[in-house]
């Protein structure tokens, strides 16, 4: 084969025209990204990782902030109690920052539980196993948004009624568990717990999301094959 | 698999003949015809049409950005399955399919290694991650002990199989890794730069291994690798792979011929085009090394500008290098040689003033520091903001951008660069800040010739005007365009001496880690340590040989059983029962208990003072200034305990398992997929590894901030956390698609899969179910 034999291969070219093209060539190719990954039925490791890798990391700088938080908290006494709800927000990240990532159903309430599962089985998190019924509970208001509009769109709008919701379903569960229920302040802590999950777990997953696309790493997942619009290969480049 | 082994494959445009020997009746491996790759960015490799057979070994060589790694992964399975691409023409691999096929349905005839040591080790023990590949193949768990000490000693590793990889160096990470790779017997070994972190030490050793597997004659080996004077050895160009495949700037096969003959017709091309090529062709070609022009100004003359004096240097207390003296000039370029872990980092630490030294002094401004991996070094968005981020007004921006050649990528994120444009940009940040010395950290590091002499062209430009330049390097021909070097071993500094005299003494290159020793005289040297801030939750205990799945389910029923409790006794009981249980069996002293308690306690007591001063009812002490009711005392006291009580169960429970033996047992008890678990595993081994990069990242901040008033290293703020909080996300989501192909490079799939060291099930855990559900049933009719 020399260089001046080269086949002139183009993007065009349709697999009827090619038989030696593989399903996996036009699997490349496919249009609308997010109709390929729905259709596959279940995860690939790839994502599996993506997200196991998410609930790590997120997971260590949890641990390297709440380092000052635990000062702040000793430091505000009965306050720290409450102050969780500011921060609580926080705690939402991975799971819409996986799903705007992957757009994939499930990857949300995924992503949350196989945090929980970190932080309870290498991290030994004092609040034990029932974090992972938690995180789900978290994980499906958080992917509820995104659910109902089919994996498709992924506006600030729909980031923040995933934190919102995410913030909110799983507050009635641990009002129950912490045995808020019966205090004055009941209101309060629902009204700082949405707030804060509206821009601490659902605008800043954007933003995050937003630069980490920029830096380029997303672009071999679902988000990166929608960024370009389906454009799929250009032509070779030849220097 | 094709059986005409008659005809000679026709390989590459110059029609050099392949060498007619043995291997030509050896079957074929890997069969392309018209193979293309072409990627998102437009940059593509081949085509490419000819066969590798068994036992044969090629070496692809091309410039950065010729499509190199692009080909191994198409090879190996990984495009369009892991990452975008457009494949054309047919490849068979082991008469599999890899395009169609994925990494998976290839791995079963693909052994990858590649470039960075830490991916080359995917689970947390290096046994269990040499182990995968064959559980996944459904090896009868009682043969593959004996098949993973096989492969641990042919990587020449026997001790380290019981070793966690979070302990091992860079050259013992990749021969763990070169051991996953071949110990399922693959028919193709891709080594993807192998040796490009390695001291000349760790290159013999890896490349030793790669030839016990060669010498075996079933495995084809196709090798992509810039240094390749290291890899050759003493055997010179006899000791590379016989055949080899070149590429030019766009990726079009130059040639496919035998490796003497290729270089000798294309050698003047390639290096033009920025390949590194063999010493002894170089100088053939005339005009060696020269990478980048020679300075004027004489070392001595110059006033020195950092001086270490009698310094003993070190982090966190240890000390590694004793007795340091030291002056950098202006105007010299000094480099720094020495093994992997000698201290070279220690040393740049010190003199960018990031460590203070533990004994004696050091005088001058702190220094300028490019830090190896230009990327744990990036604070901002795009590639101009980068360099304004140095404190340069607009003008000396767009003056240093026209000076990198990287005005066309000004408005990129810094990420998206090449590795050569990463580095120039690097350097360039660190050029505007105008401290009078500039370090830089293996500034050459995986760089193809051309990148490399642009960036030694850098720092000879920094020398020349007036700053003092100090680089480490463990490369023999950056070494040669410096004007002086300093040797470090055994914890000393030696020099700095002129290049020259370095280059005479054998002996003391070997020190340097700049030439390989004979395997007998070579040592182990330690590797720098891991720095692990979170610890190796180690078993203790009877506790520990329990089933994890049955520990875990206690805990979860007792977790069920406190949130159902509202008064206080029965929790107090059994807060007392189980911290005398956390003593007997998990050998825990009562005052380690109480401290490890510590966090919870703090935030139990919030919960009591929160519930006593919020909930209404009965007011036992009305004169009181604030409410205090008894509803609040009784249900805040019975919460508070309630989270001691979980939390301490909790303690015990991580105090007693381990994460092998949890995701093991989960996945044989709980039924978890295997997939799950040891994608979990290898988050484990990432957690290990996340501290020491959290670590470099943070110091490599701190050197891009202003110095302080009183010209220290200034503290990282709030909003420079979370700038490093994301470069350590940019980082850790490239590693997943490294793991992810590393997992299924070792057979990772949902088939039937075998295991190794299952996690028992004995009556022994029903026994201690039973008990602990009699004493808390008990405990609980009792009050």
């Amino acid at each position: 084969m020399t260089p001046a034999q080269i086949p002139a291969e183009t993007p065009s070219q349709t697999p009827a025209e090619n038989p030696s093209k593989t399903p996996a060539q036009t699997f490349a190719q496919a249009s609308d990204p997010a109709a390929r990954a729905a259709r596959r039925p279940r995860l690939t490791l790839r994502e599996i990782v993506l997200v196991v890798v998410l609930g790590v990391v997120f997971g260590f700088l949890y641990w390297v902030f709440v380092q000052a938080w635990n000062g702040l908290a000793i430091a505000m006494g009965p306050a720290g109690d409450l102050a969780q709800h500011v921060l609580f927000g926080s705690w939402l990240l991975v799971g819409p920052v996986a799903l705007a990532i992957l757009r994939r159903p499930g990857v949300g309430i995924l992503a949350e539980m196989l945090a929980a599962i970190i932080e309870v089985v290498f991290l030994g998190s004092p609040v034990g196993p029932l974090l992972v019924l938690a995180a789900a509970l978290q994980g499906i208001g958080s992917e509820l948004p995104f659910a109902l509009t089919r994996y498709r769109r992924f506006g600030w709008g729909v980031f923040a009624a995933s934190g919102a919701f995410g913030a909110g379903l799983v507050f009635f569960w641990t009002a129950y568990r912490m045995g808020w229920y019966g205090q004055d302040l009941l209101a309060l802590r629902l009204g700082v717990q949405v707030l804060s999950g509206i821009v601490l777990g659902g605008l800043a997953a954007k933003v995050i999301v937003r630069a980490l696309s920029r830096t380029g790493v997303l672009a071999n997942f679902a988000i990166g094959a929608a960024g370009d619009g389906g454009e799929g290969i250009p032509e070779r480049r030849v220097r | 698999m094709s059986a005409d082994t008659e005809t000679v494959p026709l390989h590459g445009g110059d029609g050099v003949p392949q060498r007619a020997d043995s291997s030509l009746r050896r079957e074929i491996v890997v069969e392309a015809t018209d193979l293309e790759v072409v990627l998102p960015s437009g940059d593509g490799v081949g085509p490419w049409t000819g066969s590798i057979r068994a036992g044969e070994q090629v070496l692809l060589l091309g410039p950065s950005g010729s499509g190199k790694s692009t080909l191994l992964r198409a090879f190996a399975g990984a495009i369009p399955a892991h990452q975008r691409g457009r494949v054309t023409g047919t490849v068979q691999v082991g008469g599999i399919d890899p395009i169609a096929g994925g990494v998976l349905a290839t791995s079963a005839a693909v052994g990858f290694l590649g470039q960075d040591p830490v991916d080359g080790v995917c689970l947390p023990e290096v046994a269990d991650d040499i182990a995968l590949p064959l559980e996944s193949r459904c090896t009868p768990p009682a043969q593959i002990g004996e098949h993973v000490h096989r492969a641990l000693a042919d990587a020449g590793i026997s001790n380290l199989g019981d070793r966690s990889a979070a302990t091992l160096s860079g050259g013992q990470l990749q021969r763990a890794g070169l051991a996953s790779a071949l110990v399922a017997r693959p028919r193709l070994l891709l080594l993807d730069e192998p040796t490009a972190m390695l001291d000349a030490d760790g290159v013999a050793r890896v490349r030793a291994g790669v030839q016990r597997a060669a010498s075996t004659g079933e495995v084809a080996i196709v090798l992509v690798e810039h240094r390749l004077d290291d890899w050759a050895g003493e055997r010179g160009m006899a000791g590379l792979p016989p055949r080899t495949i070149a590429l030019d700037a766009s990726g079009r096969v130059l040639a496919d011929g035998p490796t003497g003959a290729v270089l000798e017709r294309h050698g003047a091309a390639l290096r033009e085009a920025g390949c590194w090529l063999p010493r002894e062709l170089e100088e053939r070609l005339g005009n060696v090394g020269e990478l980048a022009g020679r300075g004027g100004v004489t070392a001595a003359a110059a006033e020195p500008m950092l001086t270490v004096r009698r310094a003993d240097l070190g982090h966190d207390g240890r000390s590694v290098l004793t007795g340091v003296d030291l002056a950098v000039h202006a105007g010299q370029l000094l480099a720094i040689v020495g093994r992997n872990g000698a201290g070279k980092s220690t040393l740049l630490g010190a003199l960018a003033r990031l460590d203070a030294p533990l004994a004696g002094e050091i005088q001058g401004a702190a220094a300028g520091l490019a830090f190896q991996r230009p990327e744990a070094q990036f604070v901002a968005d795009t590639v101009q903001g980068e360099l304004a981020a140095s404190g340069a007004d607009h003008d000396q921006v767009i003056a240093m951008l026209t000076r990198l050649a990287l005005l066309e990528k000004r408005d990129a994120s810094p990420f998206t660069l090449s590795g050569g444009q990463q580095r120039r940009l690097s350097l360039g940040a660190m050029l505007l800040t105008q401290r009078p010395v500039l370090l830089a950290d293996e500034p050459g590091y995986g760089l193809d010739r051309a990148a490399q002499g642009t960036v030694l062209t850098l720092l000879r430009e920094a020398a020349d005007v007036g700053c003092g330049v100090v680089m480490t390097t463990h490369d023999l021909r950056t070494v040669e365009e410096a004007d002086a070097v300093a040797v470090i071993a055994d914890g000393h500094l030696l020099g700095p001496m002129p290049v020259q005299e370095l280059l005479q003494d054998r002996a003391l290159l070997a020190r340097a880690g700049l030439l390989d020793v004979p395997e007998e005289a070579a040592t182990e040297h330690p590797s720098e340590p891991s720095g692990a801030l979170i610890a190796e939750p180690r078993s203790h205990g009877m506790l520990s040989r329990r089933n994890p799945t049955v520990l875990l389910a206690l805990l979860t029923a007792l977790s069920i059983v406190c949130i159902a409790l509202t008064d206080p006794l029965p929790l107090v009981l059994l807060y007392v029962l189980l911290g005398v249980s956390a003593m007997w069996s998990c050998r825990l002293g009562p005052l380690r208990l109480l401290r490890a308690q510590l966090p919870f306690a703090v935030f139990a007591s919030g919960v009591f003072m929160v519930n006593v001063l919020s909930r209404p009812g009965y007011e036992p002490w009305p004169d009181l200034p604030i409410r205090i009711t008894e509803e609040g005392i009784v249900l805040g006291a019975a919460l508070a305990l309630r989270a001691l009580v979980i939390g301490l169960g909790a303690l015990i429970v991580a105090r007693a398992t381990d994460p092998r033996r949890t995701m093991v047992s989960l996945q044989q008890h709980a039924r978890l997929p295997a997939r799950y678990t040891y994608a979990l595993l290898a988050g484990r081994r990432l957690l290990d590894d996340l501290p020491r990069r959290w670590e470099t990242i943070t110091r490599a901040h701190r050197v891009r901030l202003p110095l302080t008033a009183a010209g220290t290293v200034a503290r990282l703020r709030a909003r420079h956390l979370l700038r490093c909080a994301f470069s350590l996300l940019v980082d850790t989501v490239r590693s997943a698609d490294r793991i992810s192909f590393a997992l299924e490079s070792r057979g990772l799939g949902e088939g039937e899969r075998t295991l190794w060291r299952p996690v028992p099930l004995t009556r022994a855990d029903a026994l201690l179910a039973l008990g602990v559900t009699l004493v808390v049933a008990a405990l609980l009719m009792l009050s």
